[in-house]
């Protein structure tokens, strides 16, 4: 296991807050587009 | 701040991504309200309206060809090469490359992620991780524009008298073509002249760019 220092373990905590906000982003925008439709609005 | 500095470039597309669907609906709303108007039907909230296939199409269009723009680029860039152009890996290295070039396996680091040391299964999902998610939010977006196109053209059809059009028909109409290949051309243009322009053309200080003094024909730094 690779040991960080507490200013790399605050940036790895950043760098994966954002890949899974973006994620998040994805996710409910495909599930808002294809939910929409398929109740005939 | 560090954190706002790490990340600038996530949180500026972010936002910007946001303000420009957050207006986006509202230009539509004013859109679509004249032409409700035009054809004397009741106007419809901002909130209806938002929650309509009449919005959810003019989304989806360019969110799958968006994202199929990458995942052409990812997958193209692994077999083909432009010779001279940053995007590109340089003349030679076309192909997957090896284990050991790719750190995966046996070639793993100590510090590389636990799916590239993973054998097998794993390790080609990994392996594979970003084309797969870009070609996935692609077929689901394309899916989307798919089936609220049906929709809004259903809405039209019966404004006009016309009957109901199932799927899989509007799969076959000159609608559904046009939206999508008006968002596919310009996206193909745009990356065939980022490939292009960038084998002369520099911007310091961009990493989208070969620095200025390198020579024409170097296609990357990193693979010289």
């Amino acid at each position: 296991m690779a040991h960080f220092t507490p200013e790399e373990e605050g940036a790895r905590i950043g760098e994966a807050a954002v890949f899974w906000s973006w994620i998040a982003v994805l996710a409910v925008g495909l599930a808002y587009m294809i939910i929409v439709p398929l109740t005939g609005r | 701040m560090r954190p706002l500095r790490d990340n600038g470039l996530s949180l500026l597309f972010g936002a910007l991504f946001l303000v420009t669907l957050a207006g986006q609906s509202i230009a539509g709303y004013f859109e679509y309200s004249e032409r409700m108007q035009e054809h004397g039907q009741a106007a419809e909230t901002f909130g209806a309206f938002v929650l309509s296939s009449d919005f959810v199409v003019d989304v989806a269009e360019n969110w799958q060809s968006e994202f199929l723009q990458f995942f052409l680029f990812i997958a193209a860039t692994i077999w083909l090469v432009q010779r001279g152009s940053p995007e590109s890996k340089k003349p030679g290295d076309e192909g997957a490359g090896s284990d050991e070039e790719q750190m995966v396996g046996e070639h793993a680091r100590e510090d590389s992620p636990s799916w590239a040391r993973a054998r097998g299964f794993r390790q080609v999902v990994f392996s594979n991780s970003l084309l797969l998610v870009m070609g996935t939010v692609f077929v689901l977006s394309w899916l989307a524009q798919s089936l609220a196109g049906t929709v809004v053209m259903n809405s039209e059809n019966a404004q006009h008298g016309q009957p109901q059009i199932t799927w899989p028909e509007y799969l076959a109409t000159p609608d559904f073509w046009s939206r999508t290949l008006q968002n596919w051309q310009s996206e193909f243009l745009a990356v065939g002249a980022m490939i292009a322009l960038s084998i002369y053309l520099r911007q310091r200080g961009s990493s989208e760019s070969k620095p200025v003094g390198l020579p024409h024909h170097t296609t990357s730094v990193e693979s010289d």
